[in-house]
């Protein structure tokens, strides 16, 4: 059984979140909780841990039915790419699935891809 | 430039109030000329249009309700590029303004209509250290939106500074694409994003 299947997804008002194995995690909906990672922090770097486990070369985020965050869960992605930044060269790489629908997309995740160089990356669904 | 601004509603005093420009602790940053001379409420022309007024407690659990709120508003009356900018800049705004906002005062958040502009207005009372924090903040994103923003990220993936602080702001100013000015009266701040239609 991979380490993914085993992780406990906490839920959230307004957000989905679906481990599709082997390696993708969909995000769906809106974050607008102040304190983000008090419920969302310790699933992400769960996720982490396993892809680490799993020795995945990649793991797709894929945010394309994620219509909003707010600014504090933007720190959530940063964190994210901090860990895979601190895995590297011997971790994975992140693929996050992005769409132009939603105009916050692009300049976060392009912002994190920058700080986080080699590491994490963007592809456009549309 | 408070000659030009239209007093607005219960407003009056804060619409007609001049852009504060507190002491900057960079030498550089005073040598810059101001940039905060046009007000939003300047640019909305003489019968701009209140479309929601709002007021709420400082600290109120609200903003997943706000943002369903003002999705549902900007996306049922203006275009959906314009609509998501409003819609961010309103829940940051609203965010800054509940998060910083004095306890015994309300946080008012308002949205105005004039000629071709969208103004978010924000209003609350805070204590002095803050007005300066933010005050210092808005003068680094008006001189680089982008540059703030990527900082204030780095920031965040580095551990250092206050997590949490600044980063909405900077949002507004680079995700949404809008000016943001403030205006100061006292332990009063108004924030105000301003968005072409």
């Amino acid at each position: 059984m991979s380490s993914l299947q085993s992780i406990s997804i906490p839920t959230v008002d307004s957000l989905t979140l679906d481990i599709q194995l082997p390696n993708r995690l969909k995000m769906g909906g809106r974050i607008t909780h102040q304190e983000p990672g008090k419920v969302l922090g310790g699933f992400l770097k769960a996720v982490h841990d396993a892809a680490v486990r799993e020795s995945l070369s990649t793991f797709e985020l894929d945010v394309t039915e994620l219509k909003f965050v707010n600014s504090s869960s933007i720190r959530l992605f940063l964190d994210w790419a901090g860990l895979v930044k601190a895995q590297a060269p011997n971790g994975y790489k992140l693929c996050i699935l992005t769409t132009r629908k939603f105009t916050w997309q692009k300049t976060s995740f392009v912002a994190i891809t920058a700080l986080a160089a080699g590491c994490v990356e963007i592809r456009m669904a549309d | 430039m408070p000659g030009a601004s239209k007093p607005l509603g219960t407003q009056n005093t804060l619409a007609a109030a001049k852009p504060t420009r507190l002491p900057s602790a960079s030498s550089s940053e005073d040598a810059r000329p101001a940039r905060r001379v046009a007000r939003p409420i300047a640019r909305l022309g003489p019968s701009p249009s209140t479309l929601i007024h709002i007021e709420c407690n400082s600290g109120a659990d609200i903003l997943d309700y706000a943002h369903t709120f003002f999705t549902a508003y900007t996306e049922g009356h203006f275009r959906p590029h314009v609509a998501q900018k409003v819609t961010i800049a309103a829940f940051e705004l609203l965010a800054n303004g509940l998060r910083y906002g004095t306890m015994s005062d309300k946080v008012v958040i308002e949205l105005l209509q004039g000629n071709s502009w969208i103004v978010v207005r924000v209003t609350n009372s805070t204590i002095m250290a803050r007005i300066a924090m933010l005050t210092e903040h808005l003068d680094k994103i008006q001189a680089s939106p982008e540059g703030t923003y990527v900082e204030e990220m780095r920031k965040s993936l580095t551990g250092a500074g206050q997590r949490g602080a600044m980063l909405g702001l900077a949002r507004v100013a680079h995700e949404a694409g809008l000016e943001i000015f403030s205006t100061v009266e006292g332990s009063r701040v108004v924030v105000e994003a301003c968005c072409p239609t």
